[in-house]
């Protein structure tokens, strides 16, 4: 068999190169079905020949952004686009990746899970040179997701005193609880009072998912304490509906267009998709008020568009030259000592 | 009279759907002459759209005079307590913008006794 395209070795890969996977029909060239050739556009691709000149496989290298952060979040959705993708064979090259943020994770994922879904192989891995970044990859099972089998995922689950990246399908209270306790667990100056805001954003971010954008590839939720900027983090992606897609289709929001969809679920109390003109609307807003309040904000992509807010400032709001195919949200808040005044209280 | 969240909800006590049954069964003891405990078991429900439909939603159409002399909330954490008055005061700004009769359409579907 001979490789076409660049040669492998000049791809400097910290790995041997893995075999590849099949193609679906031996006499059709990858590189000639539907799609491939524009997944191919801008990537490192190779592939390889069986002697006849009809190319079998093609595959690429992917390399995640180096920093894999809520602020590179046009780099994570094309980067997620490119790993969802139907090539048979595909590397994520994680070696020049300095950071990895909740968003990045979850997104990332959630790429991964498309293709098990849609029974593509798995990608292979090149972990970060980095060695703080690999340690925290490691520590949520981030290369198992990527390239690991679901045994394998189930066999190296439920370790004791770590916070693992968690795949959902179906929601669980008692995990939630339970996270949002480890979160704030010897982090000083911070109680029961945080563990219940942080437990209030995981529900309610969760409730979202179940209740507008179910899919069978589930979704992704990452939450983690970060000591430096004394904040947290809470990141979940899924492939299910987009907010403007869902809203959009309702009569009620007909002519409007989809940022303004978008914002307007995050900014305005009420806008649901609930039939029926039942209470809704609550979640998103809600979550908005404690991170804002709280000196953090909210990161939304969802479809083709993206909107953040950040303390007092007005919403950053607009179309995504890139299209994210479900919706990713992070959001970030440092708990802050309350002064509650309950003199209007009903109970 | 006493319901507890476990005997309405089971172990989901997350979403909308579930705090609409637990109104439900609220709206079916809801009376003047007995009030009505509800008792949250010591356990963080930490959601606001069950807390909004569960308890909350009753105060577009019942006066909060009516809702305190009526209902009891036993062993709700501090937290639950917090944002469920928040957001009871919420709805009865709705209720007051709306300039409300005191008709109960809350209570009409399920057959509940009226304020």
């Amino acid at each position: 068999m001979s490789f076409g395209g660049q040669a492998l070795d000049r791809f400097e890969l910290p790995y041997e190169p893995t075999s590849f996977a099949p193609s679906p029909d031996p006499a059709q060239s990858p590189c000639d079905r539907p799609g491939v050739r524009r997944e191919l556009h801008g990537m490192r691709h190779f592939h390889a020949d069986s002697g006849d000149g009809i190319v079998r496989r093609v595959g690429a290298v992917i390399p995640m952004p180096t920093l894999s952060t809520a602020t590179e979040w046009r780099s994570l959705v094309q980067t997620h686009n490119r790993l969802a993708s139907h090539l048979d064979a595909i590397t994520l090259d994680a070696s020049r990746v300095i950071r990895v943020g909740p968003l990045g994770a979850v997104v990332l994922a959630l790429a991964a899970a498309r293709r098990e879904h849609a029974r593509l192989p798995t990608a292979s891995w090149a972990p970060p040179r980095d060695e703080e970044c690999a340690r925290f990859l490691d520590e949520i099972a981030f290369p198992l997701y990527i390239r690991g089998t679901p045994d394998e995922r189930a066999a190296a689950g439920g370790r004791p005193g770590t916070l693992e990246m968690r795949h959902v399908q179906v929601l669980d209270p008692v995990y939630l609880e339970g996270l949002s306790r480890l979160l704030v667990r010897n982090v000083p100056g911070t109680g029961e009072s945080t563990s219940h805001l942080v437990q209030v954003c995981l529900s309610e971010l969760v409730t979202n998912v179940r209740d507008h954008a179910q899919s069978a590839v589930g979704c992704f939720i990452l939450a983690r304490w970060f000591l430096r900027g004394r904040n947290v983090r809470i990141a979940i992606a899924d492939a299910g509906a987009t907010i403007p897609g869902v809203l959009g289709a309702l009569p009620q929001y007909a002519g409007m267009k989809d940022h303004e969809l978008l914002g307007a679920a995050v900014m305005t109390e009420g806008v649901s998709s609930r039939p029926g003109g039942r209470f809704g609307g609550l979640g998103l807003k809600t979550i908005r008020e404690i991170c804002t309040r709280r000196k953090g904000g909210i990161l939304v992509i969802s479809g083709n568009c993206r909107l953040e807010v950040r303390g007092s400032r007005a919403p950053d709001v607009g179309r995504m030259p890139v299209r994210f195919d479900g919706t990713a949200i992070e959001i970030d808040f440092q708990p802050q000592p309350e002064v509650y005044v309950g003199d209007e209280d009903v109970f | 009279m006493r319901i507890t969240i476990t005997e309405v909800c089971g172990p989901s006590r997350i979403y909308r759907s579930d705090g609409e049954k637990l109104r439900e069964a609220i709206l079916r003891l809801w009376s003047d002459a007995e009030v009505l405990e509800i008792d949250f078991e010591g356990v963080s429900v930490a959601s606001i759209s069950f807390l909004d439909e569960a308890i909350a939603v009753l105060a577009i159409d019942q006066p909060l005079e009516v809702l305190k002399r009526r209902l009891r909330l036993l062993n709700i954490v501090d937290g639950d307590r917090r944002w469920l008055n928040s957001r009871i005061l919420a709805r009865a700004g709705e209720r007051a913008a709306r300039g409300a009769d005191g008709g109960d359409a809350c209570c009409r579907n399920s057959g509940g006794v009226g304020s």
